[in-house]
């Protein structure tokens, strides 16, 4: 066996590390585990060939948090698009003392109909708990783009959760 | 219904509790990180023969008396129909502009987030280049206003901003292709500027999606910002813009009704965001309004009573004598075309015209970008003169 290339140990230790959360994100983004994972895949192949002008750890998990968000807000569509917001919410059963689970249920339908920048937004404030200042970063907009984006992505999911109470 | 910020923290929790594993996602990304690489020596000097090709052909059927459109980098935007058949200038976000004749504005270098119509061309702001504010002229060059601003804020009379840099609130005013400071202050410590007439600049805090959960206002007539957040009428929800007299506010307040009962409002920046008049016949009013560039009409967000959400126009030269609005349609609000023309996506479809004097949507020859790009429509430069405060 030879030896790997530089760089090589320091990327697999930190997929082994960051893989996992960097799936779980991607599934939020993207609403399907298998496309989360060929986003992440999409992410960490960007990730390998910049390693090594990365310049060291600290700037990798940035820069590969990046390559997914942009991807994911961008032309990463294939098989999401194939999948349309109905405009009306399915039915979701609701049994005896679920209907907390079924609230998050209907959210998370509400959430997937979203489109991607807002849905990026929503996942990076309430999921990873990042500031406004911290997600203008990561997605490469301005601050006032992640306000209002947030503002009219929470407009959506009240009036949808309101009218489906209503009805 | 629990909190809905709530709801969602717990929601995303609960869809990633049961995270498949990943299938040995190093090797697979070493592996193919390989072959791109070999692909990339490969491809590298083949793609060199292929930019001659393209540029050739280009030049041989772009007519003479126009200058050649230069490409933008990929990812490019598929413009597909003839580019004198444009009629708004097109932000392709972190790559450049497509202007209204089909002429790009290469600014990849800036990495360009946010455009607005100004009196003289086009204010873009980048996050590259320690986040360059940047002034596009109609004949595409390119003008480095400010660095290090943050922030920015365009007032509806296409003249004056306001910005944070330095440490400072600054508010200004387009003189050219330079930018005037005409006052400055320490800037706030809590919120950003959020709206801004020549006279004053309104300070917003976080917002909760229904309204920013307070606000604030600098006159600098008065002097330098002095947080009074506890001043702004609690029923205040949010600011549109600057209303059409040109010293007013456009906003939102709370109903009397309660409810979902939302009112437009004009507001008074200098008493502290005072309301002055009220419309009160509106059910729900979206926080996103455009004003038409005569400053007639005000075309916004709305949930009509059957629960469809769409663009309300309503006629600001007597909405708050008469609460009514004129048209409503089934159409995301959308840009101002002309005085009495708005352009908006239909859905997946093509662009349509929504006239003032009409309910029906027209067809239009305005693109959409293929292949998934992300971009924003940026009205033409607004040579008005209009004067604020």
């Amino acid at each position: 066996m030879g030896h790997e290339p530089v760089g090589e140990q320091e990327f697999r230790d930190f997929v082994a590390a960051r893989g996992a959360a960097l799936h779980r994100t991607a599934y939020l983004l993207v609403g399907d585990w298998a496309l989360a994972e060929d986003l992440v895949q999409t992410a960490l192949v960007k990730t390998y060939l910049a390693w090594q002008r990365l310049g060291g750890i600290a700037a990798v998990e940035p820069y590969t948090r990046k390559v997914l968000l942009n991807t994911a807000t961008s032309g990463f569509r294939r098989r999401w698009n194939g999948e349309r917001p109905t405009g009306e919410l399915p039915p979701v059963p609701v049994s005896d003392g679920a209907e907390e689970h079924a609230e998050r249920d209907r959210l998370w339908q509400v959430v997937r109909s979203l489109p991607p920048r807002q849905r990026a937004v929503l996942v990076l404030r309430y999921y990873e708990d990042l500031s406004e200042v911290e997600t203008a970063r990561l997605l490469d907009i301005s601050l006032g783009t992640v306000k209002s984006q947030c503002a009219r992505a929470m407009e959506t999911l009240r009036r949808r959760l309101t009218a489906e109470v209503a009805r | 219904m629990t909190d809905i910020e709530e709801l969602l923290r717990e929601s995303f929790a609960a869809q990633v509790a049961d995270q498949p594993a990943l299938h040995a996602p190093a090797d697979r990304a070493i592996r193919t990180g390989r072959a791109v690489r070999r692909r990339r020596t490969l491809f590298g000097l083949l793609g060199s023969v292929v930019a001659v090709l393209v540029a050739g052909a280009g030049v041989a059927t772009v007519p003479a008396s126009r200058p050649a459109p230069r490409p933008l980098p990929s990812p490019a935007p598929s413009v597909a129909v003839p580019a004198n058949r444009l009629a708004l200038t097109m932000l392709v976000p972190r790559t450049g502009l497509v202007l209204a004749d089909g002429r790009t504005v290469d600014l990849t270098a800036y990495s360009p987030v946010d455009a607005y119509a100004m009196s003289g061309g086009w204010l873009v702001l980048g996050q590259n280049n320690q986040s360059s504010l940047l002034l596009v002229t109609p004949d595409g060059a390119v003008h480095v206003l400010l660095r290090g601003a943050g922030d920015v804020v365009p007032a509806a009379d296409g003249r004056h901003l306001a910005w944070v840099a330095d440490g400072q609130l600054r508010l200004g005013h387009l003189d050219g292709v330079s930018i005037v400071v005409d006052h400055a202050t320490a800037a706030p410590t809590e919120g950003i500027p959020v709206a801004v007439t020549g006279s004053a600049v309104v300070i917003g805090g976080t917002t909760t999606g229904k309204h920013y959960d307070r606000l604030d206002v600098w006159v600098p007539a008065s002097g330098g910002y002095v947080a009074h957040w506890d001043r702004t009428p609690a029923n205040v929800t949010w600011v549109l813009g600057a209303a059409p007299d040109g010293h007013s506010l456009l906003g939102t307040v709370l109903g009397p009704a309660g409810g979902t009962q939302v009112c437009l409002a004009l507001l008074d920046p200098t008493r502290h965001l005072a309301v002055t008049r009220t419309a009160c016949r509106f059910d729900y009013m979206g926080a996103f309004a455009r004003m038409s560039p005569d400053g007639r009409w005000l075309a916004m967000d709305y949930l009509g009573t059957d629960n469809v959400m769409g663009t309300a126009l309503v006629d600001l030269s007597t909405v708050f004598d008469q609460p009514r609005i004129v048209r409503q349609w089934p159409y995301p609000l959308g840009y101002w075309l002309d005085a009495t023309t708005m352009v908006t996506r239909s859905g997946t479809g093509p662009a349509v015209r929504l006239r003032v004097g009409q309910d029906a949507a027209e067809p239009t020859d305005i693109p959409v970008l293929s292949g998934g790009s992300d971009y924003t429509w940026v009205p033409p430069p607004t040579g008005s003169t209009r004067p604020l405060g």
